[in-house]
Parts: C-alpha cells; sequence; structure tokens
C-alpha cells in the first residue's frame, strides 16, 4: 500500500522528483567511480608485485640504516657472509637460498644501438645463472651443459652451471624488464630517440669496463674489459645495473681486489609456503639482517591503498549528505504542500506511523531508483574512463587489464547507502507529518 | 449509542480564547438520523468534529458505544476513525492526485484489522463504484468530475468500511439545489438501506424537513427541537 503511494506522490511532483533524484545519482556515480578507480590501482599494483615475485619469496639484505646514522651504524652492520648464507639456507621452512654478489668497484657500459654508442655508469650484480635461467630468451637452448667460463672468470669457478658455450661467448647479462619502460618514458621522449622493446634489445652487446666511471673518469684505474650480451630480461633483477653470473662478478672482483672475500649484497630465499614467509622474516630480523617479501609490500599498499579510499569515499560520502539534505528539504517542502493530503488520510484513519511510513517509503524508493541509476552512470562512467585511461597509459610491459574495477560489495553498499541516507534524511520531515493534526492538516 | 457529556470547547487563538461548544450534552441512538443546524460559527462542525473523533473537548466526554472516544491515544483513535466513522466533508476531501478509485480504497488500506489483500481490497472498491453509479469516472483524478460526482465517491469512501455511523458536514454545501437535493436523497436511501446511526449538519430547511431529530445550535448553545416545525417556528 505504501509502495503504490509513494509511487503515485513521486510521479505527481515529477521535475522536483528528478531534481531531488539528480543529487544523489551524482554522489552515487562518483562513489562508484572513485571505488572502482581505487580497486583497479590496487589490483594493478597487486598484480605487479605479486606476479613479479611469489608470495613465498623473501629477500634479505644487510641492514639498512638511514640519514646521520648510517656513519656511525656503518661498522656494525652485519654482513651477509657464505657462512651466515648456510646458515640461513637451513632455517626452517627455507627451501631454497640464491645469492646475490655485487662488484664492489665503479663500473661503466658501453652500448651501441641505434647506430650510436652510449657510455654510462652501472652497477654489476651476480647471481647462479640457475637462478635466471627461465627468464633467458631461448633459455632452454642456450643453457647446455658445457661450463667453460667465459674469458677473465678463473679457472675452476664454475660450480654455479653457467650458460655461455664457449670463452669466445660473451656473458648472458639479464637486465631489469622494468629499464625499457624507464628509457621509453624517460629517455626517449626528451632525447627525441624512438621507442625499444625486448626483441630490439636481445642480443645486443654490452661492452663492461671495470673499475671505471664515465662521470669521473679520473678515479680508478680500468681493468680489463667484459664482453657481456642482452640474454633475458627479468622482474628478480636489480632495477639499475647488469646482471651477470655469479661466478663472473665474483672473478672480477677478485681481479681488482686479490684479497676478496665474497659477501651478498642480498640472498633470495624460497619459502615452503606463504604462511610461513612472516616466521622465516623474523627469524632473519633476529640474526641482524633485513627482510623485504612481497607480501610485506602487499601489506604496506593495502595500508596506504586503506586511506586513499577512506579518503575517496569520504568525497563521495560529502556529496551524498549534502543530497541528503537536498531531500530534507524537498520533504519538508513536501509535508507543508500535502498538509491536506494528509489531513484526508487521517480522517480516514491513518495512524502517525502510517502517514511516517508513508513519507519513509518514497524516501527509500527515491533512494533505491537514484542508487540504481546512479550506479548504472557509475558503471557507464567508469567503463568510458577506463577506456580514455587505458589508451592514455603509455605501453607498459605490465600494462593492467583495467584501471577500474568493479566490485559486486562496492555496488551493493553504493545501492544500501542511497537508500539508508534517503530514508534518514526524510526522518525529521517525516516525524514533523505525522505530528499534524487531522483538522489542523485539513484546514 | 452516541452519548456527548457536558462537552465544551474552547480554541485558543494568542492570547484570546473562543468558546464553541458550551456545555453540551446530548445522546443519539443508534440507527437514528440527525439532523444539526445553526448558524455559521455556531459550533455545529465542531460537534461533528468532536463526534468523529477529529478533535477532543476542552472539558466533558464523548462515548461511542460506551467507550470514551477523548483520551484514546493515536492508534485507538485512528482504528475508531477508520472502522467506526464514515466521514462527508462539504469540500468533499479527495485526495487531488488520486483518481476516484484510488480515493475510495484509502479506508481500505488503513484497515490494518481486516489485512485484506490487494485483490480484495480492488475487489470491493469496484463493487462500491458500480454501486455509486460512478464506474466510467473511477479513473479520473477530483479535477476532471462534477462536484456532484466528488460527493458521491467521497459518500462511497466513507461507507466502504462499512462504518456504524455517518458525519456529514454540510454535504450539498457545495452543490448546486439539484445535485444536492440527489445526494440527500442518496443519505436518506443509505441510512434507510443499513439503518446506520447518521449525522448530518446542514443550513438546508428541506433536508431538515426529512430529519426524526433536529438538533439547533446557536453561539455554542444546544437546542433540541423533536419535530420540524417546532423548529421552524
Amino acid at each position: 500500500m505504501y509502495l503504490a503511494l509513494a509511487k503515485k506522490n513521486l510521479l505527481a511532483q515529477k521535475t522536483r522528483t528528478i531534481l531531488t533524484m539528480a543529487g544523489i545519482v551524482i554522489g552515487i556515480a562518483s562513489l562508484i567511480v572513485m571505488m572502482a578507480l581505487s580497486e583497479g590501482v590496487k589490483q594493478a599494483v597487486f598484480k605487479n608485485v605479486a606476479g613479479n615475485s611469489p608470495l613465498t619469496q623473501l629477500t634479505v639484505q644487510p641492514s639498512q640504516t638511514v640519514g646521520f646514522l648510517r656513519l656511525s651504524a656503518q661498522q656494525n652492520t652485519q654482513k651477509i657472509t657464505p657462512e651466515i648464507e648456510a646458515k640461513i639456507a637451513t632455517l626452517p621452512h627455507v627451501t631454497s637460498a640464491v645469492p646475490q654478489i655485487k662488484y664492489d668497484n665503479f663500473a661503466a657500459a658501453q652500448i651501441s644501438l641505434l647506430n650510436q654508442t652510449f657510455q654510462t655508469d652501472t652497477m654489476i650484480f651476480g647471481v647462479p645463472y640457475e637462478y635466471l635461467k627461465d627468464d633467458l630468451a631461448g633459455a632452454s637452448a642456450s643453457a647446455n651443459t658445457a661450463s667453460s667460463p667465459a674469458a677473465g672468470t678463473a679457472p675452476g669457478a664454475t660450480a654455479t652451471p653457467t650458460s655461455w658455450a664457449s670463452p669466445s661467448e660473451p656473458y648472458p647479462a639479464v637486465v631489469s624488464r622494468r629499464i625499457i619502460d624507464l628509457y621509453n618514458f624517460t629517455l626517449a621522449p626528451t632525447g627525441n630517440l624512438p621507442q625499444l622493446t625486448e626483441k630490439d634489445l636481445l642480443g645486443t652487446e654490452i661492452i663492461i669496463l671495470p673499475n671505471y666511471s664515465s662521470l669521473f673518469p679520473n678515479q680508478g684505474q680500468a681493468g680489463k674489459t667484459v664482453r657481456a650480451k642482452i640474454a633475458g630480461f627479468s622482474d628478480k633483477v636489480e632495477l639499475v645495473g647488469i646482471t651477470l653470473p655469479l661466478e663472473a662478478v665474483k672473478q672480477l672482483n677478485l681481479e681488482h681486489n686479490p684479497a676478496y672475500q665474497p659477501t651478498y649484497s642480498k640472498l633470495f630465499l624460497t619459502i615452503d609456503k606463504a604462511e610461513n614467509v612472516e616466521a622465516v622474516s623474523k627469524q632473519i630480523t633476529g640474526l641482524n639482517l633485513a627482510s623485504a617479501s612481497p607480501q610485506a609490500e602487499i601489506k604496506i599498499i593495502e595500508d596506504n591503498f586503506k586511506v586513499i579510499t577512506i579518503f575517496l569515499s569520504l568525497i563521495s560520502l560529502i556529496i551524498l549528505i549534502v543530497s541528503g539534505l537536498m531531500i530534507a528539504n524537498t520533504f519538508l517542502a513536501s509535508v507543508s504542500e500535502r498538509k491536506y493530503e494528509i489531513g484526508i488520510m487521517r480522517a480516514l484513519g491513518a495512524t502517525r506511523g502510517d502517514i511516517q511510513k508513508l513519507f519513509l517509503v518514497e524516501a527509500g524508493l527515491l533512494g533505491f531508483i537514484s542508487g540504481i541509476i546512479g550506479i548504472l552512470a557509475g558503471v557507464a562512467l567508469s567503463l568510458i574512463l577506463n577506456k580514455f585511461a587505458l589508451n592514455a597509459l603509455p605501453a607498459l610491459t605490465q600494462k593492467p587489464d583495467s584501471l577500474f574495477i568493479q566490485s559486486p560489495l562496492t555496488l551493493g553498499i553504493a545501492l544500501f547507502l542511497a537508500i539508508t541516507l534517503s530514508v534518514i534524511f526524510a526522518l525529521i520531515p517525516s516525524f514533523r507529518a505525522a505530528r499534524l493534526q487531522p483538522l489542523e492538516a485539513l484546514g | 449509542m452516541i452519548k456527548i457529556q457536558n462537552v465544551t470547547k474552547t480554541y485558543q487563538t494568542g492570547t484570546d480564547s473562543v468558546t464553541a461548544l458550551k456545555n453540551i450534552s446530548l445522546q443519539i441512538d443508534s440507527g437514528e438520523l440527525i439532523i444539526i443546524v445553526g448558524p455559521s460559527g455556531s459550533g455545529k462542525s465542531t460537534l461533528l468534529h468532536l463526534i468523529g473523533g477529529l478533535d477532543i473537548p476542552t472539558e466533558g466526554e464523548i462515548l461511542v458505544n460506551n467507550q470514551k472516544i477523548n483520551g484514546l491515544k493515536d492508534k485507538p483513535l485512528s482504528k475508531y476513525r477508520n472502522r467506526e466513522i464514515g466521514f462527508v466533508f462539504q469540500d468533499f476531501h479527495l485526495a487531488p492526485h488520486l483518481n476516484l478509485a484510488e480515493n475510495i480504497k484509502l479506508p481500505l488500506l488503513f484497515n490494518k484489522g481486516k489485512k485484506l489483500s490487494p485483490r480484495t481490497i480492488n475487489k470491493k472498491t469496484a463493487e462500491i463504484i458500480e454501486e455509486f453509479n460512478l464506474t466510467d469516472r473511477r479513473l479520473h483524478l477530483p479535477s476532471q468530475i462534477s462536484g456532484g460526482q466528488k460527493q458521491r465517491a467521497a459518500i462511497a469512501r466513507a461507507l466502504i468500511n462499512k462504518p456504524k455511523i455517518l458525519l456529514a458536514d454540510e454535504p450539498t454545501g457545495n452543490l448546486d439545489s439539484i445535485t444536492g437535493k440527489q445526494i440527500i436523497g442518496l443519505l436518506k436511501e443509505i441510512h434507510r438501506k443499513n439503518k446506520m446511526t447518521m449525522v448530518i449538519v446542514t443550513h438546508d430547511k428541506e433536508i431538515a424537513k426529512s430529519a426524526e431529530r433536529i438538533i439547533e445550535i446557536k453561539d455554542g448553545v444546544l437546542v433540541e427541537h423533536n419535530k420540524f416545525n417546532k423548529f421552524t417556528n
């Protein structure tokens, strides 16, 4: 009964109903768009983080200190020695520990590309060949059992399987996949250079100049050059630098410093189960080492996104509250205008509760219709914005499929909010309507 | 039976107070047709509103079938208005944005005791609309029909819950004489057929002629006349 009467009342004042609804529609649509954007960006970031490293991965590195504490703390920084590595590798739940070493001196790299030769300072990292073999282009083909090291590597330093086929072959070098994005969106446009793809770079030779800085040419003394060839791209290697087989980098360090005692810049651990990562991380902290995991990263992102989501929700909520005030105003005006009708109903036996319910059902119906329209408008707007956003986004190597993701829960919450807020803001007008005495209302 | 005992009604307008009814006592038996006459502002409509539970007396008691009406809380009072009373107003009081059928069915919608299904409500509405010869006007808005049709619709609405008492406040006041006569004829017919208690407030002496009992109110005081001649004299 209330619904039928509410429908009649809303239709009786079409223009006013549409204007009142417009406020809620805008509020709900903006809520939908903002929540979809928040969810879309969150999922894109998660996908990126979780996609790059499985959730069972944990990276160990020496404790880091910041600012002025660095100098005083440096002496006490725990290094990752082979003994520590062995200890960590035998910790419960650790299924594998892959070490990474760093070339301890300056290094520059020369690359011939697009008929030009570029030279820049770089960092050199080394990891066991096994660790990256899946990222090498045609890895299975090139990964043969031949273990002759390239020129410059120490004989006998071949405990780690290496891939290069013969001493004349350059070292297989792996670079970060994201470095291409970095080049394409910073260097290329500013230097008027062409865009590059992984395919363009694969097989390109890099001349590494150990113990030499192109920025400070007078520092150090250039050692024997080392030839490397881009053999693949990976998300597991350092962003800035070139990653070579571990033994090769060890050898480079030894050449520079014959008393070199290997220590690792990082250890890449694989944990048996994702839920055990935190426990292992605590044990690592106990060893005075730092650890980082995609899980921890995701947690930080999640926390940050909570703040962003709350902020965006607040904006939408403000819009909705403003629309709610509009509803309150409209219904207050409506009570004055419909005094006569209220009087008739009261004279015919409607209780105060009936009159109140009539107004609240009307507000709920208004909220429901506006909510549905708002959701449809929000979804449509999200789709349009998504299309524009994806077109505008550069062709990243890990471009998200969608930047606006609707969750059914958000749609449900939006509809609930539209109805609830409409009803709440119609409460005072409905009380006022219910308080009218029949004769007073009939005039 | 309606018992009005020492009822006074005073309206407060700012610092002034106006007494519309002064210590009135009256008894109306079940099935009686009573006409209340009197000049404008004499208090006759006020008396009708008090009987109908639309207003409350300042002093005194109103009992309907031994139930005290004044002092009832909102729910039982609304129930009384809905089931015991049928009200016909001078200005028809039809909801302007509802069509005739919707207006007529309103008391059924508020009759929670019967718990009628929408189908039954529509059936009952259709029956009474036909009885009052308004079928072809059932989907018209009040603004689209004549005064006589409006009043017929208002009477149909007053009767749809089959109340025991019908209160009519100047039912012909906004109608031309011919239509007025038709409406009075209709009310008499309803009284005759349903044996219901009927109280009609009017100026019309022609209507008064047919009354079993005439009550005259002058300046808030009640004067009872058992016969029309006595009243006209």
